[in-house]
């Protein structure tokens, strides 16, 4: 073959690579942004949705908590929705209850959470703390109304039922 | 053939780089947004409100249940049909009134016995303790839940209002004169 063919045919060849190159280059450029573009919206997306799930988990945290017979209210072993005795949370609540004396087993169910009742009528009482166990500083707070129910004047009050769920 | 070959190569790269960026927007659309996801936890508070609300017991009226004296104060007005808001507890117009049929105390009838409760729980539950805006609605005439979200014949309406997204709850309540539906709306603050 002629080396001045050869030469130029070189010259050709090299265009092309170089032509490729750019287009890899731009093509990489577009890529890697698409990439961060989609890690950023997906990190925000993620924790927007491990905020929901907590919140969700404190919900069927709460509904855990108002069916327990430790603390629901029940007639002729038929327990109530959404109802608490007054007398069965008054001897769970504080340090002395049995929420805090038996708290090993409680956490199994209940996890790392505070859980705080609330008497709001027939006048707001002082809060009464059911349960504590905290890990750090960061929870999700949801709140959930309940009647705490009096067996003895056969009353139904308003009451409003916290619990923080640590997350980490 | 070399060339139509890297072509249709071209091409085919074109497809796939397409069809990953409808994929990614698909992804986006189809995903349950934050919003859908806090309107549930909304729609449960605003359900246990209201069922709880009116199963509470008036203490200082003869044990009647927030619901009954609802109840009471519709058949007590009769065919006269009286609207009041938060304003009219604050002012005393409700007292004034004296409506219903059950007299709780001296000058209290259920009326004004239980509208002045329901605003007072509402008020330090939802907008002091959970910190949301509520909007409370009982209606007469009020042809289903439907009625509730374009209210007309108010009897009572109390919350700070929701304008934004909001939950809606209705329930209704019947009496002797006429089914009442009593609605709650709860949205964030903004």
């Amino acid at each position: 073959m002629r080396p001045d063919l050869l030469g130029i045919d070189m010259k050709k060849s090299q265009m092309q690579l170089g032509e490729t190159m750019a287009i890899l280059l731009v093509f990489m450029v577009l890529v890697g942004l698409g990439f961060a573009f989609y890690m950023r919206v997906s990190k925000a997306s993620f924790e927007k949705d491990l905020k929901a799930q907590e919140a969700e988990l404190s919900i069927q945290k709460l509904q855990t908590i108002t069916h327990l017979p430790e603390l629901a209210c029940s007639s002729e072993g038929v327990i109530t929705d959404n109802c608490i005795d007054v007398y069965k949370a008054s001897a769970s609540a504080g340090p002395e209850g049995f929420f805090t004396k038996n708290r090993i087993y409680y956490q199994k169910i209940l996890g790392y959470s505070s859980i705080t009742l609330y008497q709001m009528s027939p006048s707001e009482g002082s809060p009464q703390v059911l349960y504590e166990s905290k890990k750090g500083s960061n929870y999700n707070v949801v709140f959930l109304p309940v009647i705490l129910h009096d067996p003895v004047e056969n009353s139904d009050y308003y009451g409003l039922l916290e619990i923080a769920t640590y997350t980490k | 053939m070399k060339k139509s070959q890297m072509e249709i190569m071209g091409l085919t790269i074109i497809v796939v780089i397409l069809a990953f960026v409808m994929l990614f927007v698909v992804s986006f659309v189809m995903k349950p947004s934050e919003d859908t996801k806090t309107d549930k936890i909304q729609a449960k508070l605003a359900s246990s409100v209201m069922s709880t609300l009116l199963k509470t017991t008036a203490v200082d009226c003869k044990k009647f249940t927030l619901g009954e004296l609802v109840k009471d104060c519709r058949e007590g007005m009769g065919s006269y049909i009286s609207s009041w808001d938060e304003k009219d507890i604050s002012d005393g117009t409700i007292d004034r009134d004296n409506k219903g049929n059950i007299e709780c105390s001296p000058g209290k009838n259920s009326c004004s016995y239980a509208l002045r409760e329901i605003n007072s729980i509402l008020n330090s539950t939802l907008s002091e303790r959970i910190n949301v805006n509520y909007n409370f609605l009982i209606l007469s005439q009020g042809n289903g839940c439907e009625a509730t979200k374009n209210p007309t014949n108010v009897i009572f309406h109390t919350g700070p209002g929701c304008p934004a997204t909001k939950q809606h709850e209705c329930q209704p309540w019947p009496t002797s004169i006429e089914t009442l539906q009593i609605g709650l709306d709860i949205c964030s603050k903004i």
